[in-house]
C-alpha cells in the first residue's frame, strides 16, 4: 500500500492544504466503514475520490461534513480541526456537500431552494422576521439577484418559480449544486453527481465543476464514472475498504496493483 | 335574533377565533417547520391555567378549589403572563423531546409529555384543584365595564377578533420572511438544511417556542368565557381535531388552515355541540370523535394537500425589479440555450 496524502496533493497547482483528513475511522456496530483514511486536498484543485462500492467514499463525505461523528482520527478545513464538529458549523465554515440521493426542498421553489442555501443571517431570526420586510428586504433583493444570476449560469431561471420537487432528476442536482454555491463554499464535496442524469446534462455539469475552478471553489468530486472524473479532475484519491490506496492522476492510479485488485476483488 | 340565539351566536364566534390562533399557533410548528407536537393542546391549557390563576385571586384557605399562586392581577396582565410561561415550558418541553430525536420520535416524545402533563394536573390536587379543576374564573374587565351579560358577550367577540389579528400578523410575518423559509427547509429535508448551514434543532426549537406562545395565547383567551379549566377540558386527543383542521384545510396554508379551523373545530365540533339531541347523553360526543377519525382518513386518501393547499411562493425574476447585479461574473455563463434546456426531456 502507498502512503498516500502525505502532505500536498501533487496535482502541479500551488496551494495551501485546504482539507486534511488524518487517519480518520469510523464504525458501525463492527463494521469499519472508514479504517484510518488519510488524504489531503490542495486549494484551488478538484478532485475524485473514487473506488468501489462500499469503499467508504460516502462515509468519508458524511464524517468530513460533519453528518457522523468519525470514532477517531482528525480532519482539518483550512488549519481548523473540525473532527466532530456538527454539521452546521462546518457548513458555516465553508464547506458545503451535496448528497448522492438528490435532496431537494421539494415544498420550495427554485428559487427558494437557492435563497435556503445562502449563509444564516438576521432575517432567519424571529425578531428580524417580526419587524418585517424593511428589515430584511434589502438583503432578500440582493440574495435574489445572486440566485437569479446562479439560475441563469445553471440555465434553470425558467424553473425558478417551480416546485423544486417537480423538476427531473438532473434539474434536481442542478439545484443542489447551485444551492451550495449561495453559501460561497470553500470546498464543495459533490456526491456521486451524475446519478440519474441524462448524458448531455453530464457534459453541461462536467463545464460547471470545471468552472467553480475559476471561481475559488475547491472540489472533491465522488463518481464511479471514471471517465468523467478523467476529464475533470487534477487527481483521484482510490479508496478501498475504508482506507485510501492511492492517489494521483486517474491515469497513474489505474496501473497500481493495488487500485486492480481493490476493483477486481472489492 | 333573540338574546338567546345572539348568546349562542358569540359564543361560537369566540371560540371560532380561539381555534384559528390555535391552529395558527400549530400550522407554524406542523404546516411551517415540520413538528409533529401532539402536545399541543397541553400548551394551550398551560396558557388557560396561568391566565386563571394569576386572575382569581389567592385561593380562600376554606374554599372548595385549591390552587397554587393564586393573584388577581389587572388585564392584560394574566395574558401577558400566560404567553410567557407557554413560551418557556415550551422551550423546557423542546429541549428534551427536539434533542437527538428522528422527527417521528419527537412526535411521540410530545405526546408523552401531553399525557404526563394531563395526569400531574389531574393528581396534584393542591396544584392545580385536581380533576375537579379551577371554576369560577373572572371575565377580563367585566367590573370596569360594567355591561349586560350580552353586550360583554359582544365585547367579547370584538377582542377575540383583535386578537386574532394580531395572532395573524405574527404567523404572516414569520413565514412569509427568511426565518419561514428557513424553516420549511427544514421540514423538507433537515439534513440537506444542516449541510447548507441551519441548525436544525435551533430552527425547530423556535417553532415550538413562538407555537407554543400562541397556543397558550389562545387558551389564556378561552379560559375566561368557558368560565372553568380542568384535565377534561384539554385531554391529547384535543389536539387531533386541531391536527384535522390543518389537513383539511391546506398545512402550511395560513389561509387553507383558517378554513380548516372554520369547518373542523369550529362549526363542526363547537357548533354540534349546542344541538339538542333527545337521544342517549353522550351520543353526539362519540359521533364526533368517530367522524374526526374518518374525516382524517378521507383527507389524506382523497386530498392530502387539504382543501387551500400550500402555494409556491412566486418572485418576479425580472431584471427591472431587481438591483443590478453585484456578482456579475456569475452570470457570464448565461446561455443562449436557456430555451434548449426547457425543451429537453430527462
Amino acid at each position: 500500500m502507498t502512503a498516500p496524502g502525505s502532505g500536498r496533493a501533487d496535482s502541479g497547482r500551488a496551494g495551501d492544504v485546504l482539507l486534511e483528513v488524518t487517519d480518520l475511522r469510523r464504525s458501525y456496530t463492527g463494521v469499519h466503514a472508514l479504517a484510518g483514511a488519510t488524504l489531503a486536498v490542495a486549494s484551488g484543485s478538484i478532485v475524485g475520490l473514487i473506488g468501489p462500492n462500499g469503499a467508504g467514499k460516502s462515509t468519508l463525505c458524511a464524517v468530513v461534513s460533519g453528518s457522523v461523528p468519525p470514532t477517531s482520527g482528525t480532519v482539518r478545513l483550512a488549519g481548523e480541526d473540525i473532527s466532530g464538529m456538527p454539521s452546521y458549523r462546518v457548513a458555516r465554515r465553508g464547506l458545503r456537500r451535496t448528497f448522492q440521493l438528490s435532496s431537494e426542498f421539494g415544498r420550495l421553489t427554485v428559487l427558494e431552494n437557492l435563497l435556503a442555501g445562502a449563509a444564516m443571517w438576521r432575517g432567519e431570526s424571529v425578531s428580524g422576521a417580526l419587524l418585517g420586510r424593511r428589515f430584511w428586504g434589502r438583503r432578500e433583493r440582493d440574495l435574489i439577484g445572486r440566485a437569479r444570476d446562479l439560475l441563469g449560469r445553471f440555465e434553470l431561471i425558467e424553473k425558478a418559480n417551480d416546485y423544486a420537487g417537480k423538476l427531473s432528476g438532473g434539474q434536481r442536482r442542478l439545484v443542489e449544486i447551485a444551492r451550495a454555491l449561495m453559501g460561497d463554499p470553500k470546498l464543495l464535496i459533490l456526491d456521486e453527481p451524475l446519478v440519474g442524469v441524462s448524458p448531455w446534462l453530464v457534459e453541461r455539469i462536467g463545464q460547471h465543476i470545471q468552472q467553480l475552478r475559476e471561481d475559488g471553489v475547491t472540489v472533491i468530486l465522488i463518481e464511479h464514472e471514471l471517465g468523467f472524473v478523467e476529464r475533470i479532475c487534477d487527481s483521484v484519491f482510490v479508496m478501498a475498504q475504508g482506507r485510501v490506496i492511492a492517489h494521483g492522476t486517474v491515469e497513474e492510479v489505474r496501473k497500481l496493483p493495488a487500485v486492480m485488485d481493490a476493483y477486481l476483488i472489492g | 335574533m333573540s338574546s338567546a340565539m345572539q348568546f349562542y351566536v358569540s359564543v361560537i364566534l369566540i371560540y371560532l377565533g380561539i381555534d384559528l390562533i390555535a391552529c395558527w399557533g400549530l400550522n407554524l410548528q406542523y404546516g411551517v417547520a415540520g413538528v409533529v407536537n401532539l402536545a399541543f393542546i397541553a400548551f394551550q391549557a398551560v396558557g388557560a391555567y396561568t391566565a386563571a390563576i394569576l386572575s382569581m385571586g389567592p385561593a380562600q384557605p376554606q374554599g372548595y378549589q385549591t390552587y397554587f399562586i393564586g393573584a388577581s392581577l389587572p388585564f392584560p396582565v394574566p395574558i401577558i403572563c400566560a404567553v410567557l410561561v407557554g413560551g418557556v415550558l415550551s422551550g423546557l418541553v423542546g429541549l428534551v423531546a427536539l434533542r437527538r430525536l428522528r422527527s417521528d420520535l419527537q412526535a411521540i416524545v410530545l405526546l408523552v409529555f401531553s399525557l404526563v402533563a394531563t395526569d400531574i394536573a389531574t393528581n396534584q390536587v393542591g396544584f392545580l384543584n385536581g380533576s375537579a379543576g379551577l371554576s369560577q374564573i373572572p371575565l377580563p374587565l367585566e367590573s370596569l365595564l360594567n355591561l349586560t351579560p350580552l353586550d360583554y358577550q359582544w365585547f367579547y367577540v370584538g377582542f377575540t377578533a383583535v386578537a386574532c389579528l394580531l395572532a395573524f400578523w405574527v404567523v404572516r410575518r414569520l413565514t412569509g420572511s427568511p426565518l419561514g423559509r428557513a424553516m420549511r427547509s427544514v421540514r423538507d429535508n433537515e439534513y440537506a438544511a444542516a449541510a447548507l448551514g441551519r441548525n436544525v434543532f435551533a430552527m425547530r426549537m423556535r417553532a415550538l417556542i413562538v407555537g407554543g406562545m400562541i397556543a397558550a395565547f389562545s387558551g389564556a383567551l378561552l379560559v375566561p368565557i368557558v368560565g372553568a379549566w380542568a384535565p377534561s377540558s384539554w385531554l391529547y386527543g384535543e389536539t387531533l381535531v386541531l391536527f384535522a383542521a390543518l389537513l383539511l384545510g391546506g398545512r402550511g396554508n395560513n389561509l387553507g388552515v383558517a378554513l380548516g379551523a372554520v369547518l373542523v373545530p369550529g362549526l363542526f365540533l363547537e357548533g354540534t355541540s349546542f344541538i339538542h339531541y333527545t337521544a342517549r347523553p353522550g351520543f353526539i360526543d362519540a359521533v364526533q370523535w368517530i367522524v374526526i377519525g374518518l374525516l382524517m382518513l378521507l383527507v389524506l386518501w382523497f386530498r392530502p394537500q387539504g382543501l387551500l393547499p400550500e402555494r409556491p411562493r412566486r418572485v418576479d425574476l425580472a431584471p427591472s425589479l431587481l438591483p443590478p447585479s453585484r456578482w456579475p461574473w456569475l452570470a457570464r455563463n448565461r446561455l443562449a440555450e436557456r430555451s434548449e434546456l426547457a425543451g429537453r426531456p430527462e
